[in-house]
């Protein structure tokens, strides 16, 4: 029976590689920019697995803080302090309530993992989006103090969410390289369920563009589709 | 290894003790007890909306849908494998379905924590008609979403197992297809005498419906479902 084979059917985790290519912690950031090859060989050989893990994990609060004070700077500069808080929040919440979930559907999926593997998957996945969001904060900040508009620029947060999971999702299909990943329909599943609880973890912190009426967040429960498109109802922002 | 773990971590091991009839009766069990303990586990998310008396049912008649709908279709999945000259004994055909149920069960874990999240920010458990009604719905379409995802793995993994047991002259595609058919034609049934699952906030809370035995699934979808669908009124 050929690799590719015993792979697709869940086979055992394989020893780990001999690491020539794996990049330190302290330089994993920049290898998941430059040659996200190196990080799947962080994922695959498990080594410096949990320091990497805790590095990636870490630039993506800081990245999603970024994007979020860019993003708030809508509703003003308590808002834009107060999703230096809600955006990374949402990140990490969404990422540790789906993490049994990543470990599980690779390992259905025909991509086993130990727990750690799949600590460092789930946090580069998240590093890059942070990466991808921090790279269009500018943009969402032109448009966040140019604007009245809560609609257009919710809108514009989500097409910008999106094209940065578009990235991710291509992080992904880069594992597929190598021979542990083969078979990564699993992780990209989980991918689209991460998407969904992100949607629906934002509406739980929500408002995010405004300020609420009092606290950080508005109480309730609510369905996030609900949510969404609840915010065409409000066309312009309060007057501050 | 526990045979669930090594249905997650090593498939293909599992087949191949599959194949060579290493498995006895007291294996199943084990894998029962993973079935039951994690469609209880889902069970109890998927009411956990409505009240804690649904909740506590609904933890008891989900593993009894699975396991029941299994039982009630082992004799037929057992005929048409042999039929179909898969060469697979009774045992082993069962030790298939349970496989492919433990994987729907470790993918239904893994996700309860998604839906317990849903339930606890998404849906207020009280309000007017039709803010429960919209609940319900989201509620609904959130536990369709896992599971679907859940019996699809499961099934994927029936399917790739298939291949690797029977025997080569054996079509493991259209014996796959025969036993979800049966599964699914028989497991409606059964869902619907044990309704309700999810629990409608216009009804009361109830162990089973008390027309649960009065007309089928089938009968439900032709004479109400269809007709709606068809001319958009009832």
């Amino acid at each position: 029976m050929n690799e590719d084979s015993m792979m697709s059917s869940g086979s055992p985790i394989p020893p780990p590689l001999n690491g020539d290519h794996v990049p330190k912690p302290e330089n994993i950031v920049t290898a998941l920019l430059k040659s996200p090859e190196a990080v799947v060989e962080v994922i695959a050989s498990g080594k410096n697995a949990l320091g990497g893990g805790a590095v990636l994990l870490a630039a993506a609060v800081v990245f999603h803080a970024l994007f979020g004070l860019a993003m708030g700077l809508f509703g003003g500069w308590p808002v834009a302090l107060m999703d230096m808080v809600k955006v990374p929040l949402t990140a990490v919440c969404a990422l540790l309530l789906c993490y049994p979930a990543l470990y599980v559907f690779a390992c259905v999926g025909g991509a086993p993992l130990t727990f750690a593997r799949a600590f460092v998957l789930g946090a580069s996945c998240l590093a890059l989006l942070g990466l991808i969001l921090v790279g269009l904060a500018p943009v969402a900040w032109l448009f966040s103090v140019s604007t009245e508009s809560v609609p257009f620029l919710t809108m514009l947060v989500v097409f910008i969410w999106a094209v940065a999971a578009s990235f991710a999702v291509g992080f992904i299909a880069k594992l597929q390289r190598h021979v542990l990943f083969r078979q990564a329909t699993g992780i990209k599943t989980w991918f689209f369920i991460l998407a969904l609880v992100t949607l629906q973890m934002a509406t739980c912190l929500r408002p995010m563009l405004v300020k609420p009426e009092a606290g950080w967040w508005t109480g309730g429960k609510m369905f996030f589709l609900s949510h969404f498109g609840s915010t065409f109802d409000a066309p312009e922002k309060p007057k501050r | 290894m526990p045979l669930p773990v090594l249905l997650l971590k090593d498939r293909e091991a599992f087949w191949v003790r599959v194949r060579n009839q290493e498995l006895c009766w007291a294996d199943l069990i084990g894998l029962a007890a993973f079935i039951v303990l994690a469609c209880a586990i889902y069970g109890a998310v998927l009411a956990g909306w409505r009240s804690p008396l649904l909740v506590s049912y609904v933890a008891i008649k989900l593993p009894v849908l699975f396991l029941g709908t299994t039982i009630l279709v082992a004799g037929f999945n057992w005929m048409t494998a042999s039929l179909l000259g898969s060469g697979l004994s009774f045992k082993a055909t069962v030790f298939s379905v349970f496989a492919a149920m433990t994987i729907s069960g470790w993918i239904l874990i893994s996700l309860a924590p998604v839906a317990l999240f849903f339930l606890l920010s998404g849906v207020p458990g009280s309000g007017s008609h039709d803010e429960l009604r919209y609940a319900h719905n989201s509620i609904l379409l959130t536990h369709i979403v896992i599971l679907s995802l859940a019996g699809f793995g499961g099934n994927m993994a029936l399917l790739k197992g298939l291949r690797r047991v029977v025997l080569p002259r054996c079509p493991a595609g259209s014996l796959f297809v025969l036993w979800v058919v049966a599964f699914a034609f028989v497991g409606c049934q059964m869902s619907w005498i044990l309704r309700p699952f999810v629990g409608s906030p216009f009804y009361p809370v109830a162990w089973m419906r008390p027309d649960c035995l009065e007309r089928n699934f089938y009968e439900f979808v032709f004479r109400e479902v269809l007709p709606y669908l068809l001319t958009g009124s009832k």
